[in-house]
């Protein structure tokens, strides 16, 4: 394993969406010395696809997605957002973070304002990013607590605060990083409903950090599947063939799902 | 501690008095050897810290401890408290305490002034030139060392004296003295009316003039004092008496011009008064610049003749009563003051032990405060003059 | 989820009046308790009133607030004025402190190269007693309200800036990473992010800071000031008054109470949009 696999559906005269190219990422230790967490990963994402990352915990699927969003520079390789190489991070690529990470002195609609302006320069009136604050918040169903502060919400209601800003902001590519992680079954199961929904209204570009299959099964176009670390590598790249819009009762029966369930967890215990 | 003999210092200090010297008394006389005294650095507690310095004290079968004050409230405070039972104080001090015009009561005695003048009013030099009476400091900030002090009471009725009301036309401030020259130099306080050191002190710095001495407002005038506590008093009649001698001993001498330089050559060290010796000899043998470009040959800019006089007594009380530092007494006749002072004043001991030892023990009869007479059998009609 | 029934409301209120009216009583009782100890202790003495017992204080205390008002300068002034001057001296230098404090913490709570450079510096200035500026200051600035002032600076900018820094620090890294994938502006950034995430630092810093300078104010106005609490306690002191040493020490404490109150209410002036 461990070699890459290019993607099959690409057009030929449409640059991807994002590329990511022979990127390796370490860290120095103080005790354990100099860390390769990234051996060399590369890939690219289609305009408009939905594509999940997963992998054993510790396999750098973070870092990766770090690296991308511009939070962290690779050692080596490059990212590519359309014909921009990404040095730094750029509205152009939105985050939903692991902890919702919220600034806690600002109600809900205050902080997706916040986002919308805190570059300064924005083309929208107060009026016009008020209503679109309020119109994500909508569709996420929390008109009614957008005045809350965060410590007033549930985990659930926080991470929604957190989808609704990164979707308000417009960015070509969203980056979602395990965002529904730390949430209870229940509400994760909801959710997942919830970013099927919006990601099949919005035509954007997803990537999803994930350590869960039917997540990654339920919203994806493709699934990538990273290496055990250190030096973790793309060692599985599978397509998701599904119909959109997808109705999770639906695929959860296929023959196709269970089939691709196993593939996948069997390569995501499989020694490195 | 100060109480170890300092080599060099004459011995048989006695020199101008030797035939009168009594025989100390025995040590086993004393009720006890050892006593703590409190004094405060300047050239007032000159009588007591030489009494140490020349190792009299010992003489007299006393272990003296001194016990250093820079603050005047302290040592109120340390004596009412009992921490010491025999101390230097202002002169106007001991009548507040014993007759409880403020804060802290003790029963005590005041057998000796420590010193006569040794004072004076010293300006900044930014008002050279511009200072040639007491009207001159209408507006100006003027330090003084505590509200029981004769500079206090004095230098009120001296801006009086120049058609000025203390209390509205001057911003009166009382200060720690050790804080004062540093305030003159840089501006804080205009003026100050202090004790020696501190006025040629400010002459030495370079920041201030010596703008009058209060010899000149009131001759021979008391400054600080000596004084015991009553119940301790009592209990050691002999070691009281001894302490009289060895300071009465001790103060004679530096009374004496032919001693004043080398009391300052003494003094001057740091196990004593630990000021500079030239500051010392100025104010000790009456020699000094006096800020202005002048040269002064005073020889009783300081004395060191301990009787406490009745008067004395009189005119602080009348003064302390007029400026209303008398808390709920007062005082009205001729007869209520003489009793309120010798109450405290212990004439009749400093007056046994002087005579052995040839100094003055005269009561004067008047005052002249200000130029106008005091007559201390009605104490009264001298303000009304004034 | 957020509309408490009214019946939870009323009864969290009356909760919270049971628990004031439990506190102030046992706060009537301290003090009752206290001065009774106060008097019994002070009763023995017969020291012409140099201990002050609780009813000379409560006394002086009358007569103190009584000519509080009272304005007849230089020589008499009301304990209105000297409380004034203290407050305005206290505001100034420590005004002063956290504007350059709290800026410079931002920075160098921040920048871990310009932190690692001034920290030797600060490390050696914080631990010296406010009151030793004194004398420098008075020697430097030749004035005696420009140094009460310098002393209370200096007294407060190192505490309010190792806190800030410490404050900084303690941001949830999270914050600094959302506000760059929002390109935020730097105003925005550290004006919008840093400075309300760091505000529980700042905070704690200002509000020790505070306490500290009106600490040393009072200390610093007994020697140099020609109006103020310090310049209050003092006089009363060598007029050997010592009932208005109490009554001195209460104005003093509820006024840093207020002022810390005060000040702890900071928290709520966080930003919003």
């Amino acid at each position: 394993m461990g070699t890459t696999i290019e993607t099959d559906a690409q057009l030929p005269g449409k640059p991807p969406a994002l590329e990511i190219s022979k990127v390796t990422k370490g860290f120095a230790h103080r005790r354990r010395g100099f860390q390769q967490v990234l051996g060399e990963v590369s890939f690219s994402v289609d305009e408009g696809e939905f594509i999940s990352i997963i992998g054993p915990s510790g396999s750098g699927k973070s870092t990766l997605l770090k690296l991308i969003a511009g939070l962290e520079s690779p050692d080596q390789g490059h990212v590519r957002l359309t014909d921009e190489q990404i040095a730094a991070p750029s509205r152009r690529l939105g985050v939903v973070f692991q902890q919702h990470v919220l600034l806690p002195w600002l109600t809900a609609k205050q902080n997706v304002l916040f986002a919308l302006q805190a570059h300064g320069a924005s083309r929208r009136s107060a009026a016009e990013r008020e209503s679109l604050a309020e119109h994500w918040l909508g569709l996420v169903q929390l008109s009614e607590a957008q005045d809350l502060k965060p410590g007033e919400l549930s985990g659930g209601m926080q991470q929604r605060v957190g989808i609704a800003r990164a979707f308000a902001l417009e960015s070509e590519v969203l980056l979602l990083d395990e965002p529904l992680g730390a949430l209870d079954a229940l509400t994760r199961h909801a959710l997942q409903l919830q970013l099927l929904r919006l990601s099949e209204q919005q035509r954007r570009t997803f990537v999803l950090v994930t350590h869960d299959v039917d997540e990654a099964l339920l919203l994806s176009d493709r699934i990538l599947v990273l290496s055990h670390g250190p030096q973790a590598r793309i060692q599985q790249d599978l397509r998701v063939p599904f119909r959109r819009p997808r109705d999770r009762t639906a695929i959860e029966s296929s023959e196709d799902y269970l089939t691709l369930r196993r593939e996948l967890l069997e390569s995501l215990t499989a020694q490195p | 501690m100060l109480s170890a003999c300092t080599s060099g210092a004459p011995t048989g200090s006695g020199t101008a008095s030797a035939g009168l010297r009594p025989i100390p008394a025995a040590e086993a006389d004393l009720e006890q050897r050892e006593i703590t005294i409190g004094f405060f650095p300047i050239t007032c507690s000159s009588p007591i810290v030489n009494a140490a310095a020349m190792s009299i004290f010992e003489q007299y079968g006393l272990d003296v401890t001194l016990r250093r004050y820079t603050g005047w409230a302290e040592l109120w405070i340390a004596f009412v408290a009992g921490e010491v039972d025999a101390t230097q104080f202002l002169a106007p001090m001991p009548l507040a305490i014993h007759h409880g015009f403020a804060s802290g009561q003790r029963a005590l005695r005041l057998p000796y002034v420590t010193n006569t003048n040794g004072n004076g009013i010293t300006v900044s030099q930014r008002l050279a030139g511009q200072m040639s009476g007491p009207g001159d400091f209408r507006g100006l900030r003027l330090g003084l060392p505590f509200d029981y002090s004769v500079h206090n009471l004095l230098a009120r009725d001296y801006l009086v004296s120049g058609g000025l009301d203390p209390e509205e036309d001057v911003d009166l401030r009382i200060m720690r003295p050790a804080d004062m020259v540093t305030a003159l130099a840089v501006g804080e306080i205009d003026a100050f009316c202090l004790p020696d050191q501190f006025n040629q002190r400010a002459v030495a710095e370079g920041v201030g003039f010596i703008h009058v001495l209060t010899k000149d407002l009131w001759a021979d005038h008391p400054c600080c004092s000596f004084a015991v506590a009553e119940d301790f008093a009592a209990q050691n009649p002999n070691v009281y008496m001894a302490l009289l001698r060895a300071i009465g001993e001790s103060a004679l001498y530096v009374d004496d011009p032919e001693h004043r330089a080398d009391t300052a050559a003494l003094m001057s060290q740091p196990a004593y008064l630990g000021l500079p010796e030239p500051v010392l000899n100025s104010v000790l043998t009456g020699d000094f610049p006096d800020g202005t470009g002048n040269e002064h040959s005073i020889p009783d800019r300081i004395g060191f003749q301990p009787y406490p006089h009745e008067s004395y007594g009189i005119w602080i009380l009348n003064a302390l009563q007029r400026w209303g530092l008398t808390g709920d007494h007062s005082f009205t006749t001729g007869a209520e003051y003489s009793r309120a002072v010798s109450e405290v004043f212990d004439s009749q001991s400093a007056g046994s032990v002087l005579s052995d030892f040839g100094g003055v023990t005269d009561e004067r009869t008047e005052e002249t405060v200000l130029g106008a007479p005091f007559n201390p059998q009605r104490p009264a009609e001298w303000s009304e003059r004034l | 989820m957020t509309t408490t029934p009214r019946a939870l409301q009323h009864r969290a209120r009356r909760e919270r009046t049971v628990f004031q009216l439990k506190s102030a009583g046992g706060m009537v009782l301290f003090a009752a308790s206290f001065i009774a100890i106060w008097h019994v202790a002070t009763a023995g003495y017969e020291d012409g009133g140099l201990a002050p017992t609780p009813l000379a204080s409560g006394q002086r205390l009358i007569e103190v607030l009584s000519s509080a008002f009272v304005h007849n300068p230089p020589n008499e002034v009301g304990i209105v004025f000297h409380l004034a001057a203290s407050l305005q001296r206290v505001v100034l230098g420590f005004g002063m402190a956290a504007l350059v404090a709290i800026p410079l913490g931002l920075l160098l709570g921040t920048s871990r190269v310009i932190h690692d450079a001034l920290d030797p510096v600060i490390q050696v200035l914080r631990p010296v007693s406010p009151l030793a500026w004194l004398p420098l200051g008075l020697a430097l600035l030749r004035d005696s309200q420009a140094t009460a002032i310098f002393v209370i600076f200096m007294a407060s900018l190192w505490i309010i800036l190792v806190n800030t820094i410490d404050g900084v620090r303690r941001v949830n890294p999270l914050y600094l990473d959302l506000a760059r994938t929002l390109e935020a502006t730097t105003a925005n950034r550290v004006l919008r992010v840093l400075l309300p995430a760091a505000l529980p630092g700042v905070v704690t810093g200002l509000r020790t800071a505070l306490s500290t300078a009106w600490l040393v104010i009072v200390a610093a106005e007994m020697i140099v000031g020609d109006r103020g609490m310090g310049t209050f306690v003092w006089t009363e002191w060598n007029a050997m008054n010592i009932n208005s040493m109490v009554v001195a020490i209460l104005v003093i404490g509820v006024t840093g109470l207020v002022l810390d109150r005060s000040i702890a209410q900071l928290h709520r002036l966080i930003p919003a949009n």
